[in-house]
């Protein structure tokens, strides 16, 4: 046996410590649960469907003379700017609770999950607040492509948001009563991992819709 | 002889060698930058999205493979 394929070996060995089947079988634990696998290929499928929305937007914005059109109110970027940071400081607790139901820290796992809650929840009622603002300066889904453009991209990420709380809630449910440690953490890794989605999305669509 | 032909074709009329719509844009063409710059990005959009989908699979193979060494010296260093 060469060096390089005594080093290897053991990266390719399987994975120690298995599980039971129902038939009594002893078997190996995958890397990567089914769970966490259909979680990953629902974010590739989320990005494509920004990557679309995204390209049309560009279409749109790139092609105008001006923007935004002459009649219709600007993007409040204040506060959009203190929402982003809500937002990306929310990906950060939810970093620290996967990190607390590794260690197996039942109460540190409660707070930073409860936290990264209320923080999306804010940033829902921020950007639902601003909506309001903004329907009563004119802009609707019905102004032109700006304003659809707007409300589309940035309603969509919002949904995407709602959904990505309500999930939140329910696995803070579940974690409330004690179920998650350090060996069952799949259903906090898989919220972490659309929750990191939806906040690693957002700057793009900030810079590109708010700013560009 | 019909490569020449073509050759001196596409020499004398480069127009017809577009192979696009979005191709031999006049300069100002908002409207077809604009397309350009959107098609590009699109195209960069599964790549990405494999490449970051990728990094993860492989981070948690990785974590995976680690760990189990971690705790084996662990339990030896309880020992």
């Amino acid at each position: 046996m060469t060096a390089t394929t005594a080093k290897i070996r053991p990266l390719l060995a399987p994975r120690r410590g298995g599980y039971r089947d129902s038939g009594g079988e002893e078997r190996e634990r995958p890397f990567i649960s089914s769970g966490m696998l259909a979680v990953l290929m629902l974010i590739g499928s989320e990005m494509m469907l920004f990557s679309g929305l995204i390209g049309s937007f560009l279409i749109f914005r790139l092609s105008a003379p001006f923007w935004p059109p002459p009649a219709l109110p600007r993007l409040p970027l204040n506060v959009t700017w203190a929402n982003t940071f809500v937002l990306l400081f929310s990906a950060v607790t939810m970093y620290l609770a996967v990190r607390a139901v590794h260690r197996s820290r039942q109460r540190l796992l409660r707070r930073w999950l409860i936290v990264t809650a209320v923080l999306g929840t804010a940033f829902l009622a921020v950007q639902g607040s601003e909506w309001v603002r903004l329907v009563a300066h004119g802009l609707t889904l019905k102004s032109g492509s700006y304003g659809g453009t707007f409300y589309l991209l940035i309603g969509c990420h919002g949904l995407h948001v709602t959904a990505a709380v309500i999930w939140l809630v329910a696995v803070t449910w579940v974690a409330m009563r004690g179920r998650y440690n350090a060996h069952n953490a799949g259903g906090v890794e898989r919220i972490a991992a659309f929750w990191f989605f939806v906040c690693a999305i957002w700057p793009v669509l900030f810079e590109l819709v708010y700013r560009m | 002889m019909g490569i020449a032909m073509a050759g001196a074709l596409v020499g004398a009329v480069p127009r017809i060698a577009d192979a696009c719509a979005m191709c031999g844009l006049p300069p100002g063409d908002t409207a077809g930058h604009a397309y350009n710059a959107s098609v590009l990005f699109m195209l960069a959009g599964p790549y990405f999205t494999v490449l970051a989908i990728g990094a993860i699979v492989f981070a948690m193979w990785k974590r995976a493979h680690r760990r189990p060494r971690a705790d084996a010296a662990t339990a030896a260093s309880r020992r």
